[in-house]
């Protein structure tokens, strides 16, 4: 039997959930939120003390448990796919805030060529620097149009960051390439360490452009519109996989769910798991869910929203079979299409002899960036391929567990390998490159044939791998990032052109960028949702996240999800007056 | 087990073959791709480059070695 | 040689550090008191590991605490193996003193190595390519016990006698076979899980048994920590890295390290 209907329930309760929660109930509906986790022990209380490298960092302990839910996944069509046994590749968040609570909390604006990647990249390359079988597209929205709501994110999460560009008015010390800004960061940007000192001089004595990378770890006490007050970074070193225990880390459970739960509108129920929307093919009716019992439970609402992540997001709408499911062998279809990754590769390291850093100091977003080689910030007339990344070096926290970079030519193990461990913990410096995943024709999320959840569900197949353009970007991204170690000039230093592995590799970490399978954009046949991130077909279901990118920029992406989420929520408003499309 | 169980048990654990053009046969190596199919490898991009079968156009890129060990960028 | 652990050092560490603040820096949170607070009021001893119990001046060293999954046999392979990744030499303690042993089997023993959050569902497929990672259905726990006896007959046929036995730089020859795939030991289909990945996961659980908290069994009286130069939990001298963090002066505890504090806080 249904529960009593609601105005608004969403699936997931992390920073997409929380945001649409907190607008919804404060402009007077009544939501539910349905979390698959717990919902207890995700608190500033609760991470007291969890300065523990292999609790968190290596045990996984606050990401999804892939024992009863995974993913499966093949490089290529022919291939049969094949199940992620253990976390590897990404580590998905999972209970109450999400992803939200453990991040590293570097935040981004993607350039508003980003949001036109096809268009501009036609513009300025012609057709044929899109290669056979890329399927880059346009988001449907602009930048600029995106804008205020990057400001609303970054005001409530209190952004720590350098204005590079305000509104057209170019500001030296910060990112000089990005799109314009109506107003400076609310919080003013992080120092720089030793280390971010020495790859910002590098990079000036070159003539490229670094800025401090724009932090959600705060470095001075904040109060947001919303009257949270939230304290200063310890700079523990123990940022990306844990929970922060003074709420210095921008997290959901600090910042917009209190805010919804103050409404006295706002019902959370953990350990909830939904699995499909209840529809007529125009209109969804209910979500459908287990409970903490396994037994499925019926949610009715007049309106539906989808904050799961990628993952769910896509696996809930095919399984509900809203929308046209995509086949990636013709290109038809839009639920599952344009799914990517983040290709990361093409860093260079450096070792100090007799200088010693305090690496286990920092903080996730503690690092010194340029721009100049993302996006298409430089021109890339004869390189043979489009896109490129982010650069940043920094301090974000090195943990001995996971951190004893030694040069190259060091023993695997034994006594030199020991001594060489002693020699560089401290003395390790490196430069990362981020880069863009475009999407492919033959890249997509769809319904695994053999494998199933712990409720005998079908689980999500990615098919992706690495294509000929991002291992030519990598090989690049190489060249450059040695310069800059060059001349950051280390006494031993290890790097070159960059490869990436011959097949995407699921079993070391490399980002949890997961994005795309449910696009948006200006076209309803090659994408899932308009504008406001509501599905073409059915009007009174929304569905948000980083499944929204057409294909993935060279930055971190919960900035752009923060703007989208706010973005929804004022759609959602809209349709609840309008209750009609609303592009 | 009898022989027939043993005998089915064997054929079946044959190995999936990689076709001539998977990058796998080309790890540490750089190569040169050219509509799906590898052109040429050489152990270094520069003989690569020089090789008369690698036309302009031609993607040319290194495979490397599968990732081991722990990530090194923090992102 | 790393400091001897002696009772009330840490204590009087922690005091002097609060004793030595001059106060709470303008614009910081008062949440710095509060922290500072907790951190004075230390619960026990680090040393010795938790079923050791805090090793005094007084009192006998206490006795290993007991195996909850390895055999005598396996330990005893885990430890001298563990000891040719980190050894114990006039350097320094390795694995042996570090407990590495002891944290291998409390690991195996508990959920990770017991496989409570692998997807262990079939079928099982030979990977095409490579990057599949993982894919024989056995945990952890199962690829010790399987691999042990394997190598150990590898080693006793190239080189005459079990791995204990063995010199150092034998071990060290058998250790690079395990490394380098030279040591073909039969674990699923060749794709499925080579030596080469028995020799990654084991030296990785060897990390960890040197350079986790000192709960877990390894890393006994910090020896890794001191080793490498970690300072352990940041919070238990109070909120102090931020006098440190954007300068180059040295942070003075960085070859003091202090574990986690026994009882958690939560809501």
């Amino acid at each position: 039997m249904a529960l009593k209907k609601v105005d608004v329930v969403i699936v997931g309760v992390g920073w997409v959930g929380g945001i649409i929660a907190s607008e919804l109930t404060r402009a007077g509906l009544h939501v539910v939120g349905l979390e698959r986790g717990r919902l207890r022990g995700r608190g500033t209380a609760d991470f007291q003390d969890d300065h523990d490298e292999l609790r968190y960092a290596i045990r996984n302990e606050l990401f999804q448990n892939t024992a009863n839910e995974t993913w499966t996944l093949r490089h290529n069509l022919g291939e049969a796919a094949l199940p992620i046994r253990q976390l590897g590749s990404f580590l998905p968040g999972t209970g109450l805030g999400g992803a939200g609570v453990h991040w590293n909390g570097q935040t981004w604006r993607f350039h508003p060529r980003d949001f036109t990647a096809y268009t501009s990249t036609v513009d300025r390359y012609g057709k044929s620097a899109i290669p056979a079988g890329m399927q880059i597209q346009d988001w449907g929205v602009t930048y600029d149009e995106l804008e205020p709501y990057y400001d609303k994110f970054e005001y409530m999460a209190g952004i720590a960051g350098k204005a590079g560009n305000i509104k057209g008015q170019i500001i030296q010390g910060g990112n000089v390439f990005e799109g314009p800004r109506s107003r400076e960061y609310p919080v003013r940007a992080q120092q720089t360490t030793e280390l971010g000192a020495l790859f910002q001089k590098a990079a000036q004595q070159l003539g490229y452009h670094p800025f401090p990378g724009p932090s959600a770890n705060l470095p001075v006490q904040y109060k947001n519109p919303d009257g949270i007050t939230r304290g200063q970074c310890t700079y523990c070193g123990f940022c990306e996989r844990f929970g922060c225990e003074v709420g210095a880390k921008a997290d959901p459970t600090t910042t917009v769910i209190p805010v919804a739960l103050k409404t006295g509108r706002f019902e959370i129920r953990g350990y909830s798991n939904a699995y499909a929307i209840k529809n007529d093919g125009k209109h969804g009716q209910s979500v459908l869910y287990f409970d903490a019992a396994g037994k499925i439970q019926e949610q009715p609402a007049d309106i539906i929203v989808m904050a799961a992540y990628v993952f769910n997001n896509v696996r809930t709408l095919l399984m509900s079979k809203l929308g046209q499911p995509y086949d990636p062998a013709t290109g038809q279809g839009v639920v599952g299409r344009n799914y990517c990754y983040q290709t990361g590769g093409g860093g260079a390291s450096g070792w100090f002899t007799g200088r010693r850093f305090k690496r286990y100091m920092g903080s996730g977003a503690l690092q010194t960036a340029i721009d100049d080689f993302n996006a298409d910030n430089f021109d890339h007339s004869g390189l043979g391929f489009i896109g490129g990344g982010s650069i940043t070096s920094g301090s974000t926290g090195a943990r001995p567990i996971q951190s004893l970079t030694t040069p190259p030519g060091t023993a695997p193990f034994g006594r030199d390998w020991k001594v060489a461990i002693q020699k560089y913990y401290a003395s390790v410096i490196s430069v990362g490159f981020q880069g863009e995943s475009p999407a492919y024709q033959t890249h997509a999320l769809d319904l695994d044939p053999n494998y199933r959840d712990q409720y005998g569900n079908p689980l999500v197949r990615i098919t992706f791998d690495w294509e000929a353009n991002e291992r030519k970007m990598i090989a690049f991204a190489g060249t450059k990032t040695l310069e800059i170690m060059k001349a950051i000039n280390p006494d031993i230093i290890s790097g070159g052109p960059g490869s990436l592995p011959a097949h995407y590799d699921t079993s070391t970490y490399q980002s949890t960028h997961n994005t795309g399978g449910a696009p948006m954009g200006a076209d309803p046949g090659t994408s899932v949702v308009n504008s406001y991130l509501q599905m073409w077909d059915v009007p009174n279901v929304f569905v948000v996240g980083a499944c929204n990118f057409p294909q993935n920029a060279g930055f971190n992406p919960t900035g752009t999800v923060g703007a989208l989420a706010y973005r929804a929520a004022e759609g959602i408003l809209k349709f609840h007056k309008s209750g009609a499309g609303l592009v | 087990m009898n022989d027939d169980e043993l005998e089915v048990a064997e054929e079946e654990a044959v190995e999936p073959e990689l076709g001539p053009d998977d990058l796998e046969h080309y790890t540490g190596e750089w190569v040169a791709m050219r509509e799906g199919r590898v052109v040429a490898h050489h152990p270094g991009e520069e003989e690569l480059r020089a090789d008369p079968r690698v036309q302009e156009g031609d993607d040319i890129f290194p495979v490397g070695e599968p990732p081991s060990g722990f990530y090194l960028i923090n992102v | 040689m790393s400091d001897e652990h002696r009772p009330g050092e840490e204590a009087s560490d922690v005091s002097d550090s609060a004793a030595s603040d001059g106060g709470t820096p303008p614009g910081r949170f008062s949440r710095l008191k509060l922290l500072k607070a907790g951190a004075v009021g230390i619960a026990g001893a680090s040393a010795g590991g938790i079923l050791a119990g805090p090793a005094t001046a007084k009192t006998k060293p206490a006795p290993p605490p007991a195996l909850l999954f390895l055999t005598k046999w396996e330990f005893d392979y885990v430890t001298a193996m563990a000891e040719t990744i980190w050894p114990t030499d006039d350097l320094g303690p390795g694995a042996k003193v570090a407990g590495v042993g002891h944290y291998i089997d409390r690991q195996l023993a508990g959920g990770w190595g017991q496989g409570h959050r692998f997807y262990l569902n079939g079928p099982f497929l030979t990977p095409a390519d490579s990057g599949h990672g993982w894919q024989i259905p056995m945990a952890p726990a199962d690829v010790y016990r399987a691999f042990l006896p394997g190598f150990d007959t590898y080693v006793r046929r190239t080189y005459a006698k079990p791995y204990p036995e063995l010199d150092a730089t034998t071990q060290t020859a058998a250790m690079n076979d395990l490394r380098t795939g030279a040591a073909s030991i039969p674990l699923g289909g060749s794709t499925a899980f080579s030596s080469a990945d028995f020799f990654s996961l084991f030296r990785q659980n060897v990390l960890e048994g040197m350079l986790a908290d000192p709960s877990y069994g390894g890393n006994q009286d910090m020896v890794g920590w001191k080793w490498v130069g970690f300072p352990g939990d940041p919070m238990r001298r109070g909120d102090v890295y931020y006098e440190y963090v954007f300068s180059s002066k040295p942070y003075p505890y960085e070859h003091k390290p202090l574990p986690m504090k026994p009882a958690r806080g939560g809501s």
